[in-house]
């Protein structure tokens, strides 16, 4: 009899669309850590993809034609995820395929059943969105919401929240029908998990952190970057378990928030700055980070200048590029375009190319000889260039074509505003910088330094506090520094320059040594100095000197792109 | 012939009309009345809308004194302009002593501030920047607040076939932007107390205010600002551009008198504009 039971239960829960969502779901959920880079973003949309199609086909039945829809424009059609120029066009698509929908429906209804038939057929086709939307949260809801027009900054718990969430297994959750103890024990576990993770999403202040709108599948790649990062921070809703078995209920979000950090800031010092746990240097590393993030004022962070144009440098693979070669053609060639912008007015940059055919599960490569041009002087503004690999052993099976170059000598310039006031005090100090906002405009739009969007830029603060626009010359001044990756390769070598007329501090230029970890870090903190000395004529500014400071990295900068090709 | 005289009266008459002074002959006019103040233009094209790197360009600041007092060190100067993309030759220009409305000069002297601006090479890679300044005008100038008032000893207002005491009026400026806009009159057995509000009415700032010399008939009277005991000087705070001034005297005669009452302040004012740039590579 329990044997039937237990039987029966199988059965029910095994034809229950909704039960295969959540297994689906939590299948999408844990690989989605481990694998990195592009691989990891494509095995994400493939499961959201599949997930999504499975939904609309099954959980929502008639609501198949939405997803199908979007997965065909969307993705097929490498689609953007920009809710300004592509969802809107995608709406209206969906619109027309839910009126056919409607028509369909008419058409093959008859008698009594054809009433209304056109509404029921296009409202069933609406419930096909909902799969969508949580396709979409899957796989890109960070970068939407930190992007225009939400444009929201988002706190590292709420991030960890946004991206410890399986939603997959939600949707499931919520449209299983079957009424199993397995299933009452995944809705309880779910609940359970809500509960911890809920009390913690909060969302701050406005300010965008990303200016780029990659395509689709760098959108996932970001996405799965931070969840890579974020993985090695503790979830959330252990955290909370933790605390809650501390006894510190009375402050358990601090504590939560406090847990976070903590795990951030051995991260950081772990993997980033690459020390060892327990030595001197770790613990100055933790204390140095900790320190910064009591005091976000001394975090010297930067913009993007929408004014100045970027360098771009890009590996491109045409139409032509034979992804299966036969070696009855002769000697395997491969040939890819290295396109390149350089908008600056003297422009000599040395190209180093290099490849290599890597098999597909990297267990081995054979090395690849540049027969084309190389090293390359990119001279000119715009322009491509092709490269052309030939491997230097015998090929055969399935590779990948691996491009890298290394571009010397990039520059790239950072500047800064800053408003001296002299030695004013008091109402004086108040009433001038009332009229520095009423003329310049909202002071904290002057905090941080801007460049171009190059590949990497040195981000500078100079003042009494380094993002503080004003500076009193009552009080001391310091500098402090960092250096922002915000393209895809990594900073290989680098120095710095900062442009400071008449300033005497010790930290005005210098090299920076880099780990190998930091070199595809997305920020590095580089140690800041105190001024010793500046230029009378700004210590006594009778009224506001408005002055503008410049900074320039000097570095060299690798970016690498892969291909599959198949020899055989 | 006929026609031309009557074109010429219908000029004639379009002129009247349109005069500054409606209904008044010019030499009988008060030009100390109301709020008029320092006027701030730029000139046309100066400076123009966008410049060019490694170029001057010109800044030319119009001062057009429509107070009905003279303006005394006058100086004009540039803030904010950003360094080193900017390179002013100079950020300060005195103007002359630029007399105010007065039926010898209706129209009030005008003075001109002058600033040549070299523009430095934009950064590598910027085709544009847009850079906001400043340009400020401060002077020197008076105010004169005169009035006919009714003096009385008697406390309980009887009349006594004199005049009748207004113990509170309004008034709506005369001539500056520094304005008395109420005055009080209390009268206390042996004085005659004297309650102005002392009003900047201007665009701009007022910081230092000063009572010269005020009088009740010949008489002296004795004044202090309310906030600063013992005082006729007083700055004004940037976010509380008024002040009360006390002001007593004696009474003269027990019965009611009209008299004229007169108190000359000084002051300093600061006015400023601001202007954008645009350099285009």
């Amino acid at each position: 009899m329990a044997i039937d039971t237990v039987r029966q239960d199988i059965q029910a829960t095994a034809s229950d669309p909704g039960f295969w969502l959540i297994a689906g779901g939590l299948i999408a959920f844990f690989p989605s850590y481990f694998i990195s880079g592009t691989p990891g973003a494509v095995v994400t949309l493939v499961i959201a993809s599949l997930l999504m199609l499975y939904a609309g086909f099954t959980v929502f039945r008639d609501g198949w034609i939405i997803p199908v829809i979007f997965f065909v424009v969307g993705i097929v059609l490498q689609g953007k995820i920009d809710l300004g120029s592509a969802l809107y066009p995608l709406l209206i698509i969906t619109i027309i395929g839910m009126l056919v929908h409607g028509v369909i429906r008419r058409a093959t209804s008859s008698g009594e059943e054809r009433k209304g038939s056109f509404g029921r057929g296009i409202s069933k086709a609406a419930v096909g969105a909902i799969p969508v939307i949580f396709f979409i949260v899957d796989v890109a809801l960070i970068h939407i919401l930190i992007n225009p027009p939400f444009s929201l900054r988002l706190g590292s718990v709420s991030t960890a929240f946004l991206l410890h969430t399986p939603w997959w297994v939600y949707l499931g959750l919520a449209t299983t029908k079957a009424q199993t103890g397995l299933v009452k024990f995944l809705k309880f576990a779910g609940i359970l998990y809500l509960v911890l993770l809920v009390p913690f999403l909060g969302i701050t202040g406005a300010q965008a952190s990303m200016q780029v709108t990659p395509d689709f599948l760098e959108t996932i790649e970001t996405e799965q970057l931070i969840r890579e990062r974020e993985a090695r921070i503790e979830n959330p809703a252990v955290s909370q378990f933790k605390c809650l078995s501390q006894g510190r209920t009375l402050d358990l979000s601090a504590c939560v928030a406090e847990r976070q950090e903590e795990a951030r800031l051995e991260h950081h010092c772990q993997e980033i700055e690459e020390h060892a746990e327990g030595t001197f240097a770790y613990e100055t590393c933790v204390k140095e980070q900790r320190e910064l993030h009591k005091h976000p004022d001394a975090q010297i962070s930067g913009k993007v200048d929408p004014n100045q144009e970027p360098m771009k440098f890009v590996f491109r693979f045409d139409e032509g590029f034979p992804s299966v070669f036969s070696l009855a053609w002769g000697e395997p060639r491969f040939t890819a375009l290295l396109e390149y912008e350089i908008p600056r007015e003297e422009i000599d940059i040395l190209a180093d190319l290099s490849c290599n055919f890597t098999l597909r599960d990297r267990t081995a490569s054979v090395e690849g000889r540049i027969s084309s041009s190389n090293p390359l002087h990119l001279q000119e503004r715009k322009g491509k260039e092709s490269v052309t690999c030939e491997p230097i052993a015998p090929l055969n099976g399935s590779y990948k074509a691996v491009y890298a170059v290394i571009l010397r000598a990039l520059e790239t310039q950072s500047d800064l505003s800053r408003f001296f006031i002299g030695d004013k005090e008091g109402e004086n100090k108040t009433d001038e910088i009332a009229i520095i906002a009423e003329t310049e405009g909202q002071l904290s739009e002057f905090a941080d330094s801007s460049a171009a969007a190059d590949p990497a830029r040195i981000n500078f603060g100079i003042g009494n506090t380094p993002r503080d626009p004003v500076i009193s010359s009552v009080r001391s001044l310091s500098i402090g520094l960092s250096v922002e990756n915000s393209g895809k390769g990594r900073i290989i070598d680098a120095s710095y320059q900062l442009h400071l007329p008449g300033f005497a501090a010790s930290c005005l230029s210098g090299d920076i040594p880099l780990t190998d970890h930091q070199r595809a870090a997305p920020k590095i903190v580089l140690p800041g100095c105190a001024v010793d000395q500046y230029p009378e004529y700004l210590r006594h500014a009778e009224r506001y000197a408005d002055h503008e400071f410049s900074a320039i990295l000097h570095y060299d900068y690798e970016i690498t792109a892969e291909k599959e090709v198949t020899v055989s | 012939m006929n026609l031309r005289i009557v074109s010429l009266l219908f000029l004639s008459l379009f002129l009247v009309s349109c005069s500054k002074f409606p209904g008044e002959d010019i030499t009988t006019y008060n030009f100390a009345q109301g709020i008029k103040e320092a006027e701030l233009r730029f000139l046309q094209n100066a400076p123009p809308k966008e410049v060019l790197p490694s170029a001057d360009f010109k800044i030319i600041v119009e001062v057009e004194n429509q107070a009905a007092y003279p303006l005394e060190d006058a100086v004009v100067s540039l803030i904010g302009l950003k360094q080193p993309l900017f390179q002013p030759f100079t950020t300060r220009e005195e103007l002359p002593l630029l007399q105010g409305r007065s039926a010898l000069s209706p129209l009030g002297d005008k003075g001109f501030a002058e600033f040549d601006v070299f523009v430095n090479d934009l950064p590598p890679g910027k085709r544009q920047k847009e850079e906001t300044f400043r340009v400020e005008l401060a002077y020197h100038s008076t105010m004169e607040f005169v009035d006919t008032v009714c003096v009385t000893a008697n406390l309980y207002g009887i009349y006594d076939s004199g005049c009748t005491v207004n113990d509170r009026k309004s008034y709506r400026g005369q001539g500056a932007p520094l304005a008395v806009t109420e005055m009080q009159e209390i009268i206390t057995p042996s004085e005659v107390e004297f309650r102005f509000r002392v009003e900047n009415k201007g665009k701009g700032k007022a910081n230092f205010v000063n009572v010269n010399d005020a009088k009740l008939g010949s008489d002296e009277l004795r004044c202090e600002f309310l906030s600063e005991r013992g005082r006729t000087t007083i700055k004004l705070g940037k976010d509380n551009q008024e002040a009360v001034l006390v002001c007593r005297g004696i009474i003269r005669a027990q019965r009611s008198y009209t008299t004229t009452l007169t108190i000359g302040f000084s002051y300093d004012y600061e006015l400023g504009g601001k202007r954008a740039v645009s350099v285009v590579q």
